[in-house]
């Protein structure tokens, strides 16, 4: 996957004008009055904030089409806004540690959170550490069992209703 | 002055009890901890260790919080050191001449020198900040609600504009967090904003889930692993760590200049330890008489940014805990932690909520002696933690900031508002938008709207009427030319790092 500062930019600055919109009109939607009685009203810092997100995306886009102009100008081959922002390695961080972290919000109702957690732990240790299935699953029965004893015996945290484990 | 020795006495008298104190040794292990794994600073530090802090007193709380904001400065320069990988944006300059000490087999002076001139940069700045920080509260008890908006602006506007690599990034994010704050119920009217019928949100979006998610999940993604560790076990034994006559005299003056200027300018919003950390070394460079030298390994280097980035966190909590207006991500977290603790930081901190305010001040002293001790104590622990593999400590830490998120408010709705913002944080990184003005947007956004609505009434509904007062509009000015900070400190950034390089 391939993705360079100045189209990261440019979509940034697109989803920043659309939102800011659909704050705006969301909030004549839900009908939050702009001001009552001579006063701010409900809707009127969202909407403020609504146009506000939609100016600074449209902002970026001029700002980072100006940059890649005087770039272009200046012969600035090695110009930063021409990067590859994602890497492999990160990619491939980001595609197991958010989907490890969902595994514990879809796990928690059925084995208990803390289990969840230790096996998401020993997953993540396994797939992105690449070290050996019995050290990854004792660091992740380790971590568990810290967890355990500070936020359920320690801090007294009652931990998410499941059918099995903790 | 009589005044202040029976507050401070009183800070002390609590610092008695050996529960608080553990909490302070606590705080300030783990943040040297955080704080030496690459990529990690304070911000990520707080966010992710804040869930320890439910349920206890405030007091104990902001003492943990504070160890680990001090323990992570510090913890930052370890890496920079021994890797050349700074452990945070503040840690950079000293891996200038830390690192070439390393490869010259002097790693031990260089993390000692690093570990006395954050102390004695950290300890000073307490002297100052417990002068200074009394005295501002008592000027700023005069400010009503319109005053304390333009501060809240000012915040907002100085942080949007001086972190980050463009001002719009810096505004679309801060905006993002004021919208992100203003869902859920509307206090005044009692009106759905934003809410879509979802119960989880009619008490709004709080700000430490997103926290944990832009500073902790966004972090650990990016974190790769360090450079190989392979250092002479001989050269970190505790007599090694000790920097000699000669070398306390010429350090001496950089640590002195570096305090006074990494305080001063950790007091301004916005600007924070990295700027502190740039200019005290720049300055340094100047001054010494070895100027040339600079960058191939000299412990001159190492003293000037560490003296300048301990300070510059202590100057940055006396905007926070006197103006309430916190002027970075760690003391934006750290803001929200107090609030979440029944303690609303402002001018009046110092007096009602004295106890907690005098405890936290001799807190800083003894977390200072523990910073020491730790860092010369603690060393063989931190290189064996810098030796264990970026995923297995990245797992950990996930795991910590899923359960915390959870127990703030026993809701897995809360962890999957953490996945969320860490997964948009991730790339937000990547384009190099900040995290902290989102953070501060939510932290300050409620607080904002609140005294905005309560100035229009005092001033009839005329908004001229709010901020044409005196102190409103010369802060209100002030808020606006802070909005081009940004090219100003690119400007010095550029200037200062081509010189090393020179």
């Amino acid at each position: 996957m391939k993705l360079s500062l100045r189209q990261g930019n440019n979509i940034l600055g697109v989803i920043g004008v659309l939102l800011g919109i659909v704050i705006v009109i969301l909030g004549f939607v839900q009908k939050l009055p702009f001001t009552k009685n001579g006063m701010p009203g409900p809707g009127f810092f969202p909407i403020i904030c609504g146009i506000a997100i939609a100016v600074f995306g449209a902002l970026l886009i001029v700002e980072t089409k100006l940059k890649a102009k005087k770039a272009l100008e200046n012969e600035e081959k090695d110009s930063d806004l021409e990067e590859n922002i994602i890497n492999k390695t990160e990619l491939k961080n980001f595609v197991w540690s958010i989907g490890s972290a969902i595994m514990v919000v879809i796990l928690s109702p059925i084995i208990g959170m803390i289990t969840s957690i230790g096996i998401a732990v020993a997953v993540m240790i396994k797939v992105l550490g690449e070290d050996s299935l019995i050290k990854a699953i004792v660091i992740g029965a380790g971590t568990a069992l810290v967890l355990f004893l500070i936020f359920k015996v320690f801090l007294g945290v009652p931990m998410p209703n499941s059918y099995i484990g903790l | 002055m009589e005044n202040l020795f029976e507050n401070l006495a009183m800070g002390f008298s609590i610092l008695q009890n050996p529960v608080v104190l553990l909490y302070a040794l606590s705080g300030v292990l783990a943040g040297v901890i955080i704080g030496a794994l690459p990529g990690l600073g304070p911000s990520v530090g707080i966010a992710v260790l804040l869930p320890l802090t439910y349920g206890m007193d405030a007091a104990a709380g902001i003492i943990l919080l504070s160890g680990i904001y001090y323990g992570a400065m510090y913890g930052g320069s370890i890496t920079s050191i021994l890797i050349n990988t700074p452990g945070d944006s503040a840690a950079i300059m000293t891996a200038l001449d830390g690192y070439p000490l390393t490869q010259k087999g002097q790693a031990g002076k260089a993390l000692g020198m690093a570990a006395y001139a954050s102390v004695i940069g950290g300890t000073i700045s307490v002297v100052a900040f417990m002068l200074l920080a009394p005295v501002i509260s008592s000027y700023a008890l005069a400010f009503g609600s319109s005053e304390y908006f333009a501060l809240m602006i000012l915040g907002l506007t100085s942080i949007a504009g001086m972190t980050g690599d463009s001002p719009s990034k810096g505004f679309l994010a801060v905006f993002t967090g004021l919208f992100i704050s203003l869902i859920g119920l509307d206090l005044v009217t009692g009106a759905q904003r934003y809410v879509f019928g979802n119960v989880n949100l009619y008490s709004g979006i709080d700000f430490i889930p997103v926290a944990m998610g832009l500073f902790g999940i966004a972090e650990i993604i990016s974190v790769n692993s360090g450079g190989e560790i392979n250092i002479d076990k001989e050269s970190i034994k505790i007599k090694n760590l000790f920097p000699n006559k000669q070398e306390w005299k010429d350090c001496g003056p950089h640590i002195g200049r570096g305090t006074a200027l990494g305080f001063f300018i950790g007091m301004l919003p916005g600007a924070g330890a990295t700027i502190a950390s740039f200019l005290s070394y720049s300055m340094a460079k100047k001054t010494s008489k070895k100027g040339d030298k600079f960058g191939t390994g000299l412990l001159e280097g190492v003293a000037a940014p560490e003296s300048a980035n301990n300070a510059a966190s202590m100057g940055a909590m006396v905007p926070m805990l006197t103006l309430g207006v916190p002027g970075s991500g760690a003391t934006a977290i750290m803001m929200g932690a107090l609030m979440m603790l029944g303690i609303t930081p402002g001018p009046s901190f110092f007096i009602k909520e004295a106890e907690v305010a005098w405890t936290l001040v001799a807190s800083m002293y003894i977390g200072n002696v523990f910073l020491l001790l730790l860092g010369i104590l603690g060393l063989p622990l931190f290189v064996r933690i810098l030796k264990i593999k970026a995923p297995t400590l990245n797992a950990i830490v996930l795991a910590f900031i899923l359960i915390g998120s959870y127990a703030l408010e026993n809701s897995l709705f809360t962890v999957g508002v953490t996945i969320f913002f860490g997964a948009v944080g991730y790339f937000l990184k990547k384009l190099k938008v900040p995290a902290a003005p989102t953070v501060l947007g939510i932290v300050l956004g409620y607080l904002t709207e609140s005294n905005l609505r309560q100035a229009l009434i005092i001033a009839d509904g005329s908004f001229l009427g709010v901020i044409t007062k005196p102190i409103t509009a010369v802060i209100l000015i002030l808020a606006v030319l802070l909005s081009f900070g940004t090219p100003i400190t690119e400007m010095i950034k550029r200037r200062i790092v081509k010189k090393p390089a020179a």
